[in-house]
């Protein structure tokens, strides 16, 4: 029934009031919503991986793409397309690396296609054109590789910057 | 350890992102970053690989086969290939591949395949084990003119016996020979065995009669999804063909639950309309799209009383469908009664999905035509045709627009019908409502047929706000619209040069401009190169005639060597020219047969004897000139 309410738990105790319209693009809570037999009004809906700061943010996504199309099913018929992030999208994840990658997490549990797409397209974004130096730099990442085998593996890989 | 860190997040995760990159960059960017992601990439990533695009080179081509997939293809899940100005690309695929003992290949897209490439494919083994086969063909392909209906369907089912997923969007030809009798027609229909299509869940055909889906139906008995079209010739001589099909039992496909039809007219309809009666109200989803040219009198003709009553009416309660029809109505101008019987609807009922109903002109509908589309939201084509720039805003205003959302797939303009339809002047105003409801940024094409009322300034502000197209199409019978760029009028050719940035430019050019002859066609070379020099794909027609001019090589002494000669020059000013040339497609269009300049013989021969001054492949034929450099 339109604005059915339930209530999601975050690992860090905070509950927040959502529709269940908007809870239902992920789709964790649907199924445990319609298979579990998991009832909207009375019910507390744990969700152990997320903490309240970031579950906001994903409700607060969630409730802007609310009325957005399915996703298509045949996701590997279309091109990857890095450039087509709406630019309310791109603001929102105006954030720092550790939420961006919470986010990543979240969308993965909570199985919400949408957000994960897209704040999977932002990583890529930070990636594209990088060389391995730029990347570990932009992401923390220590170099355990002799220079001996860095060397190695770079000449293996020579072909790759050909045009 | 902070959840921070990239290197923290799973697997799973990292293979998600590397999915927006390509095997390139993810080599490229991650293979020397430290072990663990290096052990990743080439021992634990499962790819997902597109190779080619409509003008990768045949060195890069050949490149990213032999790095690329010698050292992963293995692990290669999933391979989309796009072969659009490729020649022989399957080829280098397969020898790449072979290099390893056991594929893990099960999803396979090829884009463009040559029907002679296509049946190589399907004899190689190393494909027999892929669940997905998924092929895109252009309109002019000789796929789209099957002779055998069913003929690669059954190949295909009986070559991939673990085949969950076809597609296959191949057409039966328009017409059959007069003189073929409609029994000796009846023997060219091929059907599967009901063995080898039992794990076919979703299935996409072409063209098909509704005597070949009779009986393909009982063949495929666990699909889920299906997507057909219905060509049903309609001549009365061919009786047998004209028959009404029998409804389909719904036994038959008791799991269809998802249900595409493209009906060529409304015979057609009718007939998949019976085809169908028993299916569909089990569906979840419905798509109908059809092009109805008729006269008011056709006791066939369809109103909306007729789709509710024959189609709408019968789909469940909860069924989701979507519309795309275009109706050309002979007689029907001044009364307009079938295009009223869907206005009326449009007034009474404000239902879901959304029906925008909306009049057309269009160059090729004579005086007493009337002519409309019908069509639900989100809009399902790929094709921003200009039927659909709105004149009636009155309906539209009343849709929120997002054109984005509202049309999803769309990837190509089609400027169409200038010589009647005014609503492009408009388009200098950003406020206009044909500008707001272009999904601009999603179009990588425009095709432009006609140049009567396009001038310069309104293609430029056409190319400024589809920022993102690569690639224009023009047709134009009097080359008006090829020498505005030629000229650079309103500084057109420098904005197909930089549509944004250098990396951002329009790449392909095709023109088919009805001027060009062999003998100016070196002429328009070198405008275009002076003009256009980073073109990375260049397709052009060359005609035997224009007005009085007309010019048959085998009508002059020692012809044939001489228009060779002039081909070749030509070929050779190109490749010398154009350094960023991939493809050239070059065309003879003839007005009688046996008129083309072009004899492939000596062509090779002369690019054997002196070759090009860059690796190429060639493709000859007497009607058209393809290379792959």
């Amino acid at each position: 029934m339109a604005g059915n309410k339930i209530k999601l738990q975050s690992n860090d105790g905070d509950t927040f009031d959502v529709d269940v319209e908007i809870a239902k693009q992920s789709a964790t809570i649907k199924t445990m919503l319609e298979d579990l037999g998991m009832s909207e009004e009375d019910d507390v809906i744990p969700l152990p991986n997320v903490n309240s700061a970031i579950l906001k943010k994903v409700i607060q996504w969630a409730t802007h793409h609310k009325d957005d199309p399915p996703p298509p099913e045949d996701d590997e018929n279309r091109e990857k397309n890095l450039s087509d992030i709406s630019s309310w999208d791109q603001d929102f994840l105006k954030v720092d690396q550790g939420t961006l990658f919470e986010l990543i997490l979240a969308a993965n549990y909570l199985d919400i296609k949408g957000l994960l797409d897209v704040t999977c397209k932002t990583v890529a974004n930070m990636i594209k054109g990088r060389t391995p130096e730029e990347i570990r730099r932009q992401f923390n990442i220590k170099n355990d590789f002799t220079p001996q085998e860095e060397e190695q593996i770079k000449k293996e890989n020579e072909w790759c910057e050909e045009k | 350890m902070s959840i921070s860190a990239f290197e923290s997040l799973p697997a799973e995760i990292i293979f998600d992102i590397f999915k927006y990159l390509s095997p390139r960059e993810i080599i490229q960017s991650f293979a020397s970053v430290n072990k663990r992601l290096l052990r990743w990439i080439m021992y634990e990533y499962l790819w997902h690989i597109h190779i080619g695009d409509e003008t990768m080179s045949l060195l890069t081509f050949i490149n990213y086969c032999e790095n690329i997939l010698t050292v992963i293809g293995g692990r290669l899940i999933s391979l989309r290939v796009t072969l659009t100005n490729i020649i022989g690309g399957w080829a280098i695929i397969a020898s790449s591949l072979r290099c390893h003992p056991s594929l893990s290949l099960k999803r396979l897209h090829l884009i463009h395949i040559k029907p002679h490439e296509f049946d190589k494919l399907l004899r190689s083994h190393l494909i027999k084990q892929i669940h997905t086969l998924i092929v895109d063909v252009t309109d002019c392909s000789p796929f789209k003119a099957q002779s055998n209906e069913g003929f690669y369907l059954t190949k295909v089912c009986s070559q991939l016996p673990c085949l969950t997923v076809c597609q296959l969007p191949f057409d039966i030809c328009d017409e059959k020979p007069d003189e073929v009798d409609q029994y000796s027609f009846m023997s060219q229909i091929y059907l599967p065995k009901i063995t080898n299509t039992t794990h076919l869940r979703k299935l996409t055909i072409g063209m098909s009669t509704s005597y070949f889906l009779e009986r393909l139906f009982t063949c495929i008995p666990l699909i889920e999804n299906l997507s057909v079209g219905v060509k049903d010739i309609s001549s009365k001589k061919k009786s047998l063909l004209s028959r009404k099909p029998s409804p389909v039992a719904a036994h038959f496909l008791p799991y269809l639950s998802k249900l595409s039809i493209n009906c060529e007219d409304n015979h057609s309809f009718h007939h998949s309309m019976v085809l169908f009666s028993c299916v569909l109200n089990q569906l979840s989803h419905f798509s109908l799209k059809l092009e109805e040219y008729a006269k008011i009198a056709d006791p066939l003709i369809i109103s909306y009383a007729t789709l509710q009553q024959l189609c709408l009416n019968r789909l469940g309660a909860s069924t989701i469908y979507d519309l795309n029809l275009f109706f050309c109505i002979t007689n029907d101008v001044e009364q307009k009664q079938i295009f009223k019987t869907f206005i009326n609807h449009c007034l009474v009922n404000q239902q879901q999905p959304k029906l925008i109903v909306q009049e057309t002109n269009h160059c090729e509908i004579y005086d007493k035509q009337h002519s409309f589309i019908v069509y639900t939201l989100p809009y399902n084509g790929k094709k921003f045709s200009s039927h659909l720039f709105c004149r009636n805003t009155q309906i539209f205003s009343q849709t929120a627009i997002n054109p984005l959302q509202l049309f999803p797939h769309v990837q190509e303009l089609h400027l169409d019908g200038f010589l009647y339809n005014n609503c492009f002047s408009d388009l200098r105003n950003c406020q206009n409502l044909a500008v707001s409801m272009v999904p601009w940024a999603r179009l990588r094409k425009i095709s432009i047929c006609g140049s009567d009322c396009l001038k310069s300034d309104i293609l430029m502000r056409i190319l400024q706000m589809a920022h993102n197209v690569r690639s224009l199409e023009i047709v134009d019978d009097v080359g008006r619209l090829p020498r505005m760029i030629l000229h650079n009028r309103s500084n057109l050719a420098y904005r197909i040069n930089k549509q944004v940035n250098d990396n951002l430019r329009i790449h392909s050019l095709n023109i088919l401009d009805y001027t060009t002859t062999l003998f100016n066609a070196e002429q328009f070379c070198i405008s275009l190169y002076n003009q256009l020099p980073q073109l990375k794909s260049v397709a052009f027609h060359i005609w035997d005639s224009y007005g009085s001019d007309r010019w048959k090589p085998l009508c002059v002494a020692d012809g044939k060597h001489k228009s060779t000669i002039m081909i070749v020059k030509l070929l050779r000013f190109i490749v010398d020219h154009f350094y960023e040339l991939t493809s050239l497609h070059l065309y003879f269009i003839s007005k009688r047969e046996r008129n083309s300049p072009c004899f492939p013989h000596l062509i090779r021969q002369q690019l054997h004897e002196q070759s090009l001054s860059r690796p190429f492949r060639l493709r000859c034929s007497d009607d058209a000139i393809h290379i792959w450099l």
